[in-house]
């Protein structure tokens, strides 16, 4: 098609296309009296440097007949055979060079990202404190720097009828399980929509419909490469900070990866407190309702006596006060989670204020009751993963709903509804609660207690030994 | 849809059936009950929820025909409702205790609301609105709780426990006996049962020497005199074991003994003294023992449920085995707590 075209017929069709894009430059250039060159960019996405430098004084200073590829400087020129591809190299901050019937993409483009910072979400005091950035490019590189193998693999997929998003799926090849990444790509592939912003974007397609989270969210370049070490897979979206780990278990979510820079026979105590806190933050509210307004009798007399003292002069039930109580420090949390830094002060003393000692002063809820929410959000505190967290609340709010229809009883029911639930998940054809059932004892070492040990897990990679034996 | 709108319906109609708020509950912490021309009178100690107070607990008094009659003429005394299931002690007269036991058993036994982890206790020598004063209930389950450490006698029974006794025809229940002396609780010693019938409770010593027969960690002090002066030894860590062998049962008590206090000329450092010292220990324990059994066959009531015993041997129930048996007691005492062997001149 592009033979039959001439150059003229290429410009009114660019102009066209981007007839109300005033940032595309169309410049032509007079090499002689028979001959001229186009060069069209957009001038938001190239480097003006770039263009003066290597592209407009050469061709400018050129008075004969010259071939592009030895003319002009650069690592990156691609020759075009169909005019469709010029407008996706033009977004890409690529300069276009029409010269006869001939097209070439020359990159240019001007560095509009950051440079790799330090990570906000997973820090930690030791361990390395890159984090990825918004560049594709980057963000690849930061892995390779840790994996300098040529097992390394990336399969990379265009997706995003607007976006045109560049997605890279990163595995080891001999390591990883190739159910995994056939079944990731898979579904990669199928994903027809407009615009990827992000990296979460992609979630609603790799996971199934579940209130826990299956796919882990990173920033931590050493996380992902630890992950691909262990057989998992690691999805790199372009313009994302976050990469992907695939698949994602509970025992995941609850220990930060950092604990890998602690020591273990420290650390090991820290993630029983975890354990313990991931139970108790969504049962403590449930259970204080349940006994307090059902199943008196399992209380300890004085300290049964020292409620009813409390409670006496509140005029709502105690699940209407347990239930406002949440509620405000969800309002709370949500706040200090948008409102911009700066102000961060000022909403706590707001949150102090009518979670403290005011609202018991009023009459409105008990101090018992302040005890409770506040253990509760300190225990759930623990998990900086925001989806974990999430998961954590839905679960709070039903058993706090069945105790308090049906007390002690209630909880019962709610608690194997949850344990059937958490087994019921499935993440990439693993069950949501390994390595505990079914139990890997590799993986259960490593992640669940820090215990060391020289093997991959068996069920998730094809290739265990992962030191000398 | 319709799996969430029957979710709703399930929770509406079926939840709260029990829901009470803890703020709309009165705390009975102890319940005394006494017997009088045809009625039984109450007393209960209601732990007070009011932010201001000046005393921990009020006492309301109730009538009633029967017991139950009781229990429910106090709902109108009060204007929260009852609730026991944080009842601490029930003290029962000594008229209770005589003649109306069965009829409290089974009430309480039939009542949902009671819990059978109180104490029940028989008041001696007291009337009982003297007796309840503040704070009945805590005080009485301290006392029977520290009573171990304090006076070597284990009343650390639940009503569940007397009740399992009470139940069983082959052995007859024990109760926690007090009075009150000068404002204060006292413990006397265990109560005897016959049939639901108080008969008598033994003192503290002989009440030692029935915790010992019946397995429970006691202590026995024993008195030794050598020249006019004293020594006490004290018994503690005691086994016993009963073989029955057609109409003679024996009983082996093994014992550990240390030395508390020693005021006699004794040379300690001497073994041979010691192993005196455990023969006339041995001595004076059987003698003791002797007595206590004595006076339970004489009245037939087999606290120590020889009878359930040999039942549990031979499946024959013999209602007259205490009478009829013919006791034989082996004692073994080790001193193996010596104190000190410094030789003290006590001249």
């Amino acid at each position: 098609m592009l033979n039959t075209m001439n150059m003229n017929s290429y410009i009114k069709r660019i102009k066209k296309e981007f007839k109300e894009n005033p940032d595309l430059i169309v410049k032509e250039l007079k090499i002689n009296l028979l001959k001229k060159v186009y060069v069209i960019f957009l001038d938001t996405l190239c480097s003006q440097d770039k263009i003066n430098n290597y592209i407009l004084k050469r061709l400018t200073s050129i008075k004969k007949s010259f071939q592009v590829e030895n003319t002009i400087p650069g690592s990156n020129i691609v020759k075009l055979t169909n005019h469709d591809e010029i407008e996706c190299y033009l977004y890409n901050g690529f300069t276009i060079i029409i010269q006869e019937k001939e097209i070439y993409a020359i990159e240019t483009k001007v560095d509009i990202n950051r440079s790799v910072s330090t990570n906000e979400t997973e820090t930690s005091l030791k361990g390395p404190k890159e984090a990825f950035t918004e560049n594709y490019q980057t963000n690849i590189g930061l892995i390779k720097k840790r994996i300098k193998n040529h097992h390394l693999k990336i399969k990379n997929v265009n997706l995003g009828r607007l976006s045109n998003t560049n997605i890279g799926l990163l595995y080891i090849d001999n390591i990883t399980k190739e159910k995994i990444v056939n079944d990731t790509y898979h579904r990669l592939s199928k994903i027809d929509i407009d615009l990827i912003n992000d990296s979460f974007d992609l979630y609603p397609f790799l996971s199934k419909k579940s209130i826990f989270p299956t796919i882990i969210s990173t920033e931590r370049p050493d996380r992902c490469a630890d992950a691909l070490s262990n057989g998992k897979i690691v999805i790199i979206c372009d313009g994302s900070p976050n990469a992907l780990i695939i698949p994602g278990f509970l025992v995941d979510f609850l220990h930060p990866y950092v604990d890998k820079y602690n020591k273990s026979s420290n650390i090991n105590f820290t993630k029983v407190i975890r354990l313990l806190c991931f139970f108790l933050s969504i049962i403590v509210p449930a259970f204080y309702i349940a006994i307090i307004n059902y199943n008196q009798e399992a209380i300890p007399s004085s300290l049964i006596i020292n409620f009813a003292i409390q409670r006496n002069n509140i005029p709502f039930p105690a699940v209407i006060e347990c239930l406002v109580m949440l509620i405000i420090c969800e309002i709370l949390r949500e706040s200090d989670l948008r409102f911009p830094t700066k102000y961060g002060s000022a909403v706590s003393v707001l949150g102090a204020l009518l979670i403290g000692e005011a609202s018991v002063s009023a009459g409105l809820v008990t101090p018992i009751m302040i005890i409770i929410t506040a253990f509760t959000y300190i225990s759930s505190l623990l998990f900086t993963e925001i989806e974990l967290g999430n998961a954590i609340r839905t679960y709070r709010f039903i058993f706090l709903l069945l105790s308090a229809f049906f007390g002690l009883y209630g909880l019962m029911i709610a608690f194997i509804f949850f344990i059937f639930n958490l087994c019921d998940t499935q993440s990439f054809h693993y069950s949501y609660t390994f390595p505990v059932s079914p139990f890997d004892k590799n993986y259960f070492d490593s992640v669940f207690f820090k215990i060391h040990n020289r093997f991959r897990s068996k069920r998730l990679t094809k290739n265990i030994v992962k030191e000398k034996v | 849809m319709k799996k969430y709108f029957l979710i709703v319906i399930l929770l509406l109609l079926t939840g709260c059936y029990d829901y009470v708020e803890i703020n709309d509950l009165g705390f009975i912490s102890a319940v005394g009950i006494d017997y009088q021309d045809g009625f039984y009178n109450g007393v209960f100690e209601l732990i007070k929820t009011e932010e201001i107070q000046d005393s921990q607990s009020i006492m309301i008094n109730a009538t009633g025909q029967t017991i139950n009659d009781l229990f429910e003429n106090l709902t109108l005394k009060i204007t929260k409702s009852p609730y026991y299931h944080h009842l601490k002690t029930v003290v029962i007269s000594k008229e209770v205790a005589q003649n109306h036991l069965k009829e409290l058993a089974d009430y309480l036994i039939r009542s949902p609301k009671i819990r059978n982890e109180f104490y029940l206790v028989i008041l001696e020598d007291s009337n009982l609105p003297d007796v309840f004063q503040e704070e009945v209930g805590q005080k009485i389950v301290s006392l029977i709780k520290t009573s171990n450490k304090q006076i070597n006698v284990v009343f650390n029974k639940s009503f569940e426990d007397i009740l399992e006794k009470l139940l069983n025809d082959k052995i007859e229940a024990t109760a926690t006996v007090i009075g009150f002396q000068d404002d204060h609780f006292i413990l006397k010693g265990i109560g005897l049962f016959k049939n639901y019938q108080y008969i008598t409770y033994l003192d503290t010593s002989k009440s030692s020497l029935l915790n010992i027969l019946n397995n429970e960690d006691a202590k026995y002090p024993i008195k030794l005199e050598y020249d006019k002066k004293l020594i006490e030894l004290e018994l503690y860590n005691t086994k016993v074991k009963y073989l029955f062998n057609h109409n003679q049962t024996t009983i082996h008590i093994n014992a550990e003994a240390k030395i508390l206090e020693n005021t006699t000329n004794l040379d300690l450092r001497d073994h041979q003294i010691y192993e005196q010292l455990e023969n006339d220990a041995i001595n004076i324990l059987n003698k003791d023992m002797n007595d206590l059994l004595n006076y339970l066959k004489k009245e037939n009531i087999d606290v120590i449920g020889l009878n359930d015993k040999q039942f549990k041997k031979s499946r024959k129930n013999n209602p007259q085995y205490l009478i009829n048996t013919n006791i034989k007691i082996d004692i073994t005492i080790k001193i193996n707590w010596k104190g000190t062997i410094f030789q003290i001149d006590n001249e």
